[in-house]
C-alpha cells in the first residue's frame, strides 16, 4: 500500500482542498464517535451531586470518588466484592478464551482441510446456530446447567460462553486456514510430520493473526455478557463484573457516576486488547494471505 | 482416532466433570434465604439472621440476589429445586406464584392465629390470595409527599392547594419545579387513581375494569399536573432535583430517604385530600413478605426462621435497616429511639397507611402496568400513529427499488446502458415523496387523547395480553409428523451418501476429522442445539399454573392472527415484524454505508494520522454493547441528556425521544449504528486490501472518474468479500436484544419492540407465556434461515 | 537408494469427465534422473504427487525398490519433494526449514546440525541459515527448498517444476547446479517440468506425458531424433518441428513427397519402405527448423517475418500455404525481406514421417543408433 501513484494529475490546489475536506470530515466523524465516550468519562469524574449535565464533554469539577467507591465495593462480611468479581471475570474470560481457541481451531481446521461426510452440512449448521434467538434458550440452558450442577459455578459460564462465540470464530478461522497454501502442509507431510505436528507446528503459528482475533472475540463474549450471568449466578460473590455494574443502573435508583466509573473500568481491558490487536483485526477477519 | 488423542480428550472431559464437584459446597441441613436488599436493609437482615443462628444453632445461608430479574430467578429456580427455602419479596406476585406453585400457603398449624394481629391488617391482607395466607409481612412501602422545607413551609392539604403551589413554584426555564414524580408510572399515579375513586379491578366481579369515569378523572388531573412537570424523569433524576433544591415536592416511597443528602432539610406529609372527589389520595401499598418456598426442604425450621425475622427481627430491621416494618409492637412507645425527625417521618408513613390500596396480587395485575401506563402517556402527551412503521417501510422499499433500477441502468458486466431503467428508477424514487409528505402530516396531529378512550383501549389490550385458555391437544399427530420428518431426513442423508459413494467420493479423512470436530460439535450439540430444540418444543406448549400443557399449534395460530388486534396495534405480530424489518434494513444500510465510506478514506495513502483515526474509529466496537446502550439511554434523556443539551444550546426545542415512534426508533437506530459501523469498516478495510490498486490505477488511466472507479471497479470486486459480513450483520441486528431492551425499552407503547425483545416480554413480563414466546422465537429463526438462503442464492446467481 | 516401478497406474477424480492418468507403466532405475515432461494438464504433477503419496491411486501399483507403497503414508516412503512454490515454512528460519523433517523424525540434535551444515555448504547457504524465507531472493529460496530435500538423504527426490518461478538467467544457472548435485548424490530423481529445455538438459531419460498417457520414454537424444509420434516430435526440440501434409509420388522407382504442385522433395526409398508407404498415400512430413538450408532447392516458400536472434535467425514463411519456420545462420537470412520468394533444400536424412490419422511415427530419415542420447560429455 505504500506505493501509490496519484493517477489523476491533480493540480496542487485541488489536492490541498481535497486533503483539507477529507481530514475535516474525519475529524467531525471522530468527534461524533468519541463524544459519548467523553461524556461517560465526564460523568465518571464528576462528583455525584454535580451531575446536572451540560452537553460539554469537559467536566467542570474533577473527582475520583466514583472510582474509589466502585473499586472498594465490599459486602457486609468484609469481602472485597469488587476484587472477587474482577477475579471471576478474569477467570471466566481467560478460560473461555483458552477453551474457545481450542474448540474453534480444531473444528475450523477440520472444515478447512478434511474431506468427511456432512462437512458442508456441519459448517452450515454452525452458521445456522447464529440465528437461534437467545431468548428461547435461556430456560433450557438453565435447566441443563442445573442438571449438571453448574449453576452458580464459573465453569458453567465458561462452557456456555466458549460455545456461543464458536460459530463466528470457526467461520473466521476456516476462512483464514483456507488461505494457507496446501503445499506447506504437503511439504510437512513429505517431511514426515504427523497430522498433529502439522496442525500445531505449521498451521497454528501461521494463523496467529486470526487466532488473536478469535481470542479477542472469545474474551469479549465472556467479559461483556450479563444476561446469562445474571440468570445463572445467585451469589453476589460469584458475579462477573458486568452483572455487578448493571446493578448501578437498577430500576429504582440510578447511580450514573458509579455506573460510568464502572463502565470505564470494565471497558479498559477490552479497549487495550483491541488496540494491541487492531492490526490483526483487519487481516484476521478477512482472511489475509500468507506470503512466504 | 489413535489412543493418545483419546486420552487427551478424556483427560479434558474428566477435568470438566470434576469442576462442579469442587464448587458445590451446599450443606443439606442449612436453610437458604434469598432477598434483594442492598445497603442498610441488607446489613439489617444479615444481622437478624446472625442473631437467629446464635439463638437456635441452626445454619442459614443468606443470598443477596440482585433486584434485577429477582422474580424471574425465583420462578426459574424454585421449580428446579435450585431456589431458596425462604425468600423476601414484594407481595404483588403472590397470586402468580401461588398459581405456579412456587410458594406454599401458611396453614393454621404453621402459625398461631393470634400472631397475625400483631401486623398491620392491610399488610396481612396483601399477602392473601384466594383466601390463603402465603407469607408474613416484613415491611411496607407506599408513597408519601416529600417537601423541601426551605421552599414549602406547609405541605398542601388538598389538591387545590397542591395545584396552586405547583403552579407558583414551577419555572421550567430555570429548571425549577413545584412537583416532580414519575407521572406516567402507574405506581405513582395510583395515588390519584384511587383518590378520584377509581379502581383497576371491579371490586364485585374481580374483573379488570379500567374504563370508568373515575379513572378518567384521575387521568384528567394528571394531565393538568403534567403541564408543570418535567418530562420523562427517572428515580435518579428526581433525587438529584430534590437534593439540589430544584424540586419543591416529590411523590415517592420510603426508599427515597436513602438517596437524600444528610443536610437536606425536608419533611414528609400524607398525600393530600382530593377536593374534586372528596376522598383521600391513596397510593399503592407494597407489602414485603416472607414467603415459604413450595420446595422448602425443612418446613419446620424454615417457618421458625420466617417468624423470627418477621417478629423478633423487626426491631433490628427498623433501626439498623431503617425499614418501615409491619410488626406493630415495634411502634409502641419507647421501643424505638429514633431522632425526632425520624420519628416524625415514621409517623407520617404509618398515617399514610390509612389511605392506601394494596397493589392487587392477582396474576393479571402484571399485564395491567404497561398498557395502563401507555394509556396515561397517551392521555398526557398524545398518541403516535400505529401506521407510521408501515409508511416508513413503503418509503424505504420505494427508494431501494428506485436505486436498484438506477444502478441496473448501467450494467457493470456488459457496460450496457438502459436509459429506461434510469427513468423508472427516478420515477419510483419520486413516488416516495407523497408518502413522505403523508407521514409528516399524520405526525403533526399527535395531540393528547381523551382519557376514557385510552383507558378503554388499555382494557382491551390487557385482555389481549392474557393467555387464552389452553386447550389440550393430542400430541400423537405431532409425534408421528416428527418421526416422519426424521425418517425423511435420514433417508435423504442416506441417499446423498449413496450417491457420493457411487460417484466415487472418498472420505479418507473421516476418522481424523471426527477427532478434530468432535469437541466443538459436542459442545454445540449440548449447549446450543439441544437447548434450542427444547425451546422449539416449548412452542407447542402452554405454560399454565406451573405446568406445560400440550396445545399443538395454538400458539402459532394466536401469533398469526395478530392477537386479533388491528395491524396498527403494536401488540400485533405483523406490526413488530415490520418494525424489525425496518430496524434491520436501516441498521445494515447505515453500517455498510458508513463503514465503507470510512474504509475508503482510511486507505488513502496521503491521509495524515491514518493509524490514529483507525484506532479512534474502532472504539465503539471495543465498548461492551450494554454499556453503550446505557450511555446512549442517558444521552437521550429529555431533561438532562447531552443530545437535548446540544439542541437547547443551538436554540432548538428539546425532543422527548421516547414519546414518539419515530424519535424513539431513531434513538435505537443511532445507538446501534454507533456501535455497529466499526465492524463493517474493518471488514471493508480487509477486503480492500485484496483488491489490487493496479486495477483502479488502470481505470484511472482509462479516464474513469472517482465515482466510476468506485462503481465499476471497487464495488463489484468488494461485493463478494462483503456479502458474508452483511448477512452475518443482518442476523446479529435482527436479534439485537440489548439495544431495544435498554435504550427505548419498547417505548412508546411497545411500538419500538423488535421480534426478539417482544418474545422476551412474552416470556418474562407478561405472565410467563413461555410457549408463546417460543413461537415468536421459532418464527424469528425461520425468517433468518429463509433470508440467508435467499441471499446466498442471489450471490451464487451473481457469481 | 532404490528404483521406482509403476504398473498400470490409473487416477480418476470424482466428477472429472475422463481419467487423469490412463494406465501408466514406467520403470525408473536406481540413481536415474528421470524427467516427466508434458503440457500443463497432462497429469505429470498428479503422477508425481502419486509417487509422493499425496494423491491416492485409483488402480495400479507403485513400488519403491521392491516394496509396494500404494497404501504407505508419505512419511514412510522415504522420499523428499521440492514444490513449485517451494512451500518454505514462512515462520521458520532457513535452518529450521531444513531441519524440520529430521526433527519430526526424532533425529539427534547433533546429527541434525551436522546434516544441515553439510547441505548448506553444498548449496552455498551457510550465511543465510538464520534468516526467514521472506528475506531471501528467489534463487536462495529455491536452494533452501532443495536443501530441505537433501538433508534427509531420501531414497527418491521428487521435483515439481522447481525452476519455473525463477528468471531465465537464474534458471540456467540452477539447471547446472541441479545436474552437479545429482552427480554428487546419485539419488533416484523424478523431475516434473513443462519446459523441454530443462528436460533435455537434465534428464538421463525423459518420459513424455500427454492427456494422461505416456507417449514415449527414452534418452533425450532418442526422443529428439526418433520421436515416437507427432506429439513427442512437436514437444521436444526448440523451435518446434514443422509439420506439412504431403502426398507420396513414385516416379520410376524414385519416391518423392509432394507438398503442393510447385514443391516436392525426393526421399530415399528406404525411408518410404520403412514407413510402409505406397504411391498416393498421404503422410505428415516433419522437419526440424535447424535441418534446412536456404538457397537452391525444390521447395518454394514465401517469407513472412524474419526474427534475428544474433548468431541465428528464424525465418517464418509459408510453404504450401502452411506456416513454416527455418532456423538458419543470420548470414544466410541477411537479405530476406517479407514477401520475397525463397527456395529450400530439405535433406532426406532430416525427414520424419507420421501417420496422418494416428500421429504415430512411420519412419525417420536417420535411424537411431545405439550411441545416441548418451551423455558423453556429462558422465
Amino acid at each position: 500500500m505504500s506505493r501509490h501513484s496519484e493517477p489523476e494529475a491533480l493540480d496542487s490546489r485541488r489536492q490541498t482542498l481535497r486533503s483539507v475536506l477529507t481530514h475535516g470530515f474525519l475529524v467531525i466523524v471522530s468527534f461524533v464517535v468519541i463524544y459519548p465516550v467523553l461524556w461517560v468519562v465526564k460523568m465518571a469524574l464528576t462528583p455525584n451531586e454535580l451531575a446536572g449535565l451540560s452537553p460539554s464533554p469537559i467536566p467542570e469539577k474533577v473527582t475520583l470518588s466514583n472510582f474509589e467507591v466502585v473499586l472498594s465495593t465490599t459486602d457486609n462480611a468484609g469481602h472485597w466484592l469488587f476484587g472477587e468479581q474482577l477475579l471471576n471475570s478474569v477467570i471466566v474470560s481467560g478460560l473461555t478464551t483458552v477453551l474457545g481457541i481450542v474448540l474453534a481451531c480444531t473444528a475450523a481446521y477440520a472444515f478447512s482441510r478434511f474431506n468427511f461426510p456432512l462437512r458442508k452440512a456441519g459448517l452450515m449448521g454452525f452458521l445456522v446456530t447464529q440465528m437461534f434467538p437467545g431468548v428461547v434458550m435461556a430456560i433450557p440452558l438453565y435447566l441443563l446447567l442445573g442438571y449438571l450442577g453448574l449453576l452458580d459455578a464459573l465453569v458453567g459460564l465458561v462452557l456456555v460462553y466458549s460455545v456461543s462465540a464458536l460459530p463466528f470464530c470457526v467461520w473466521m478461522l476456516k476462512g483464514y486456514f483456507d488461505t494457507i497454501p496446501k503445499e506447506l502442509e504437503e511439504a510437512a507431510v513429505v517431511d514426515g510430520a504427523s497430522r498433529m505436528a502439522i496442525f500445531l507446528k505449521i498451521i497454528l503459528p501461521l494463523a496467529k493473526p486470526a487466532i488473536a482475533v478469535t481470542a479477542l472475540f472469545s474474551f469479549m463474549t465472556a467479559w461483556n455478557e450479563f444476561i446469562l450471568a445474571a440468570t445463572f449466578m445467585n451469589d453476589e460473590r460469584a458475579y462477573t463484573l458486568p452483572v455487578a455494574l448493571k446493578q448501578y443502573v437498577g430500576a429504582q435508583s440510578v447511580d450514573y457516576g458509579y455506573f460510568a466509573a464502572g463502565a470505564i473500568i470494565v471497558s479498559i481491558p477490552i479497549m487495550a486488547l483491541f488496540f494491541v490487536l487492531q492490526k490483526h483485526l483487519v487481516g484476521g477477519l478477512t482472511a489475509g494471505s500468507v506470503k512466504g | 482416532m489413535n489412543s493418545r488423542h483419546l486420552l487427551i480428550w478424556l483427560a479434558c472431559l474428566g477435568l470438566l466433570a470434576l469442576a462442579p464437584a469442587l464448587e458445590s459446597t451446599a450443606l443439606a441441613e442449612e436453610i437458604l434465604l434469598w432477598h434483594a436488599y442492598r445497603g442498610d436493609e441488607k446489613q439489617a437482615i444479615e444481622q437478624v439472621v446472625h442473631d437467629y443462628e446464635t439463638l437456635t444453632g441452626n445454619t442459614v445461608r443468606v443470598l443477596a440476589v440482585p433486584d434485577e430479574g429477582y422474580t424471574n430467578k425465583l420462578v426459574t429456580a424454585i421449580p428446579r429445586g435450585n431456589g431458596p427455602d425462604v425468600f423476601i419479596a414484594a407481595h404483588d406476585q403472590t397470586g402468580s406464584w401461588s398459581e405456579n406453585k412456587i410458594i406454599s400457603p401458611l396453614g393454621s398449624d404453621d402459625l398461631p392465629e393470634a400472631l397475625l394481629d400483631d401486623f398491620h391488617p392491610q399488610t396481612v391482607e396483601a399477602l392473601r390470595y384466594k383466601g390463603d395466607l402465603y407469607g408474613l409481612p416484613v415491611a411496607f412501602k407506599s408513597s408519601v409527599l416529600f417537601y423541601n422545607k426551605k421552599l414549602v413551609s406547609q405541605p398542601p392539604k388538598d389538591t387545590v392547594e397542591l395545584m396552586a403551589m405547583v403552579e407558583a413554584l414551577t419555572n421550567p426555564e430555570a429548571q425549577k419545579y413545584g412537583l416532580v414524580y414519575e407521572i406516567t408510572n402507574l405506581y405513582f399515579h395510583s395515588t390519584w387513581l384511587h383518590g378520584f375513586g377509581g379502581h383497576i379491578f371491579d371490586p364485585d366481579t374481580g374483573a379488570i375494569d379500567l374504563g370508568t369515569e373515575e379513572n378518567a378523572a384521575s387521568f384528567e388531573f394528571a394531565r393538568r399536573l403534567s403541564v408543570f412537570l418535567p418530562h420523562d424523569v427517572d428515580g435518579a433524576r428526581i433525587s438529584k432535583l430534590f437534593n439540589d433544591g430544584d424540586a419543591a415536592m416529590v411523590i415517592n416511597g420510603p426508599w427515597f430517604m436513602a438517596q437524600l443528602g444528610e443536610d437536606l432539610d425536608y419533611g414528609v406529609a400524607v398525600l393530600p385530600f382530593v377536593t374534586e372527589s372528596r376522598q383521600w389520595a391513596a397510593p399503592f401499598l407494597t407489602a414485603e413478605g416472607l414467603f415459604l418456598s413450595s420446595e422448602a426442604h425443612n418446613r419446620k425450621a424454615s417457618l421458625e426462621l420466617l417468624t423470627y425475622i418477621a417478629c423478633e427481627g423487626a426491631l433490628t430491621r427498623a433501626t439498623l435497616g431503617k425499614q418501615m416494618v409491619a410488626y406493630l409492637p415495634t411502634y409502641e412507645p419507647g421501643v424505638l429511639n429514633d431522632s425526632p425527625a425520624a420519628a416524625e417521618r415514621r409517623a407520617v408513613f404509618l398515617a399514610q397507611l390509612d389511605h392506601v390500596v394494596p397493589t392487587s396480587n392477582r396474576p393479571e395485575m402484571s399485564s395491567v402496568w404497561a398498557p395502563t401506563q401507555q394509556a396515561l402517556r397517551k392521555a398526557l402527551y398524545g398518541a403516535p400513529s400505529g401506521a407510521t412503521p408501515y409508511w416508513m417501510l413503503v418509503i424505504i422499499a420505494l427508494l431501494a427499488v428506485g436505486v436498484v433500477f438506477m444502478l441496473k441502468a448501467h450494467d457493470v458486466r456488459t457496460g450496457l446502458r438502459r436509459p429506461s431503467f434510469m427513468l423508472i428508477g427516478l420515477l419510483v424514487c419520486a413516488s416516495a415523496i407523497p408518502v413522505i409528505w403523508h407521514l409528516f402530516t399524520i405526525h403533526s396531529d399527535d395531540t393528547a387523547v381523551d382519557p376514557l378512550t385510552t383507558l378503554r383501549e388499555a382494557q382491551t389490550r390487557i385482555e389481549v395480553v392474557q393467555a387464552p385458555a389452553a386447550i389440550q391437544a393430542n400430541p400423537a399427530p405431532f409425534v408421528a409428523l416428527f418421526g416422519l420428518v426424521m425418517l425423511i431426513l435420514a433417508g435423504l442423508a442416506y441417499r446423498a451418501y449413496q450417491k457420493n459413494k457411487k460417484r466415487g467420493v472418498e472420505y479418507t479423512d473421516t476418522k481424523v476429522a471426527a477427532f478434530y470436530v468432535a469437541p466443538a460439535t459436542i459442545g454445540m450439540f449440548t449447549l446450543v442445539i439441544a437447548p434450542f430444540l427444547v425451546g422449539t418444543a416449548l412452542s407447542l406448549f402452554s405454560y399454565e399454573r406451573g405446568e406445560f400443557i400440550f396445545v399443538g399449534l395454538q400458539n402459532f395460530a394466536r401469533l398469526f392472527s395478530g392477537e386479533g388486534t388491528p395491524l396498527t396495534d403494536s401488540l400485533s405480530f405483523y406490526f413488530t415484524l415490520v418494525v424489525t424489518i425496518l430496524w434491520t434494513g436501516l441498521n445494515v444500510f447505515l453500517h455498510v454505508t458508513i463503514g465503507l465510506t470510512l474504509a475508503l478514506i482510511l486507505r488513502e495513502p496521503w491521509l495524515k494520522l491514518r493509524g490514529f483515526f483507525r484506532v479512534l474509529l474502532i472504539i465503539p466496537w471495543a465498548i461492551p454493547n450494554y454499556i453503550t446502550a446505557l450511555i446512549w439511554r442517558g444521552m437521550f434523556d429529555y431533561e438532562f441528556g447531552a443530545i437535548n443539551g446540544i439542541l437547547k444550546n443551538i436554540g432548538l426545542t428539546p425532543v422527548a425521544w421516547f414519546d414518539d415512534f419515530i424519535t424513539s426508533f431513531s434513538a435505537n437506530l443511532i445507538t446501534n449504528t454507533w456501535l455497529g459501523f466499526p465492524f463493517m469498516m474493518v471488514v471493508t478495510l480487509g477486503a480492500l486490501q485484496a483488491i489490487p490498486r493496479d486495477l483502479e490505477d488502470a481505470a484511472a488511466v482509462d479516464g474513469a472518474s472517482a465515482w466510476q472507479r468506485f462503481r465499476f471497479i471497487t464495488m463489484p470486486l468488494l461485493k463478494p468479500a462483503l456479502m458474508p459480513a452483511v448477512v452475518l450483520g443482518s442476523v446479529w441486528t435482527f436479534n439485537m436484544f440489548n439495544i431495544i431492551y435498554l435504550v427505548s425499552q419498547g417505548n412508546p407503547d411497545s411500538s419500538t419492540e423488535i421480534l426478539i425483545s417482544e418474545a422476551y416480554k412474552w416470556a418474562f413480563e407478561r405472565q410467563y407465556q413461555y410457549g408463546y414466546a417460543a413461537a415468536y422465537a421459532i418464527i424469528v429463526f425461520f425468517i433468518l434461515v429463509v433470508y440467508s438462503r435467499m441471499t446466498s442464492r442471489i450471490l451464487e446467481a451473481d457469481a | 537408494m532404490a528404483g521406482l516401478t509403476l504398473r498400470g497406474i490409473i487416477k480418476r477424480y470424482v466428477d472429472a469427465p475422463s481419467d487423469t492418468l490412463k494406465g501408466i507403466d514406467l520403470d525408473i532405475l536406481d540413481g536415474e534422473f528421470l524427467v516427466l515432461v508434458g503440457p500443463s494438464g497432462c497429469g505429470k504433477s498428479t503422477l508425481l504427487r502419486i509417487i509422493a503419496g499425496l494423491e491416492s491411486i485409483t488402480t495400479g501399483t507403485l513400488s519403491i525398490g521392491d516394496r509396494e507403497v500404494n497404501k504407505l503414508h508419505p512419511k514412510d516412503r522415504d522420499i523428499a519433494m521440492v514444490f513449485q512454490s517451494y512451500a518454505l515454512y514462512p515462520h521458520m528460519s532457513v535452518r529450521r526449514n531444513m531441519s524440520f523433517g529430521l526433527e519430526v523424525r526424532k533425529t539427534p540434535k547433533a546429527e541434525i546440525d551436522k546434516l544441515v551444515d553439510e547441505a548448506a555448504k553444498l548449496l552455498g547457504l551457510e550465511t543465510q541459515l538464520d534468516k526467514l524465507p521472506k528475506a531471501l531472493s528467489g534463487g536462495q529460496r529455491q536452494r533452501v527448498a532443495m536443501g530441505r530435500a537433501i538433508v534427509r538423504r531420501p531414497k527418491v527426490f521428487l521435483f515439481d517444476e522447481p525452476l519455473s518461478n525463477l528468471d531465465a538467467a537464474l534458471r540456467t544457472q540452477m539447471r547446472v547446479e541441479m545436474r552437479r548435485l545429482h552427480r554428487a548424490l546419485a539419488t533416484t530423481t523424478v523431475y516434473v517440468t513443462h519446459d523441454q529445455i530443462e528436460a533435455m538438459t537434465l534428464a538421463d531419460r525423459i518420459a513424455v506425458l500427454d492427456q494422461g498417457i505416456l507417449q514415449q520414454v527414452g534418452t533425450p537424444m532418442t526422443l529428439f531424433h526418433a520421436p515416437a509420434n507427432r506429439f513427442v516430435a512437436g514437444f521436444i526440440g526448440s523451435p518446434a518441428m514443422n509439420f506439412l501434409e504431403a502426398k507420396v509420388l513414385s516416379k520410376g522407382g524414385q519416391f518423392s513427397l509432394e507438398l503442393d504442385p510447385k514443391s516436392s522433395l525426393v526421399v530415399a526409398s528406404s525411408v518410404i519402405e520403412r514407413a510402409g508407404l505406397e504411391a498416393n498415400d498421404t503422410v505428415i512430413l516433419g522437419l526440424r527448423p535447424q535441418d534446412l538450408n536456404l538457397g537452391v532447392g525444390t521447395v518454394h516458400g514465401l517469407v513472412d517475418v524474419v526474427e534475428t536472434l544474433g548468431w541465428e535467425s528464424h525465418v517464418h514463411m509459408k510453404v504450401a500455404g502452411e506456416n513454416f519456420l527455418a532456423a538458419v545462420e543470420t548470414a544466410q537470412a541477411h537479405d530476406l525481406r517479407p514477401g520475397s520468394a525463397i527456395q529450400l533444400e530439405l535433406p532426406t536424412a532430416a525427414v520424419h514421417l507420421f501417420d496422418p490419422k494416428t500421429g504415430v511415427a512411420l519412419a525417420h530419415g536417420r535411424e537411431p543408433s545405439d550411441d545416441d542420447g548418451s551423455k558423453g560429455a556429462d558422465e
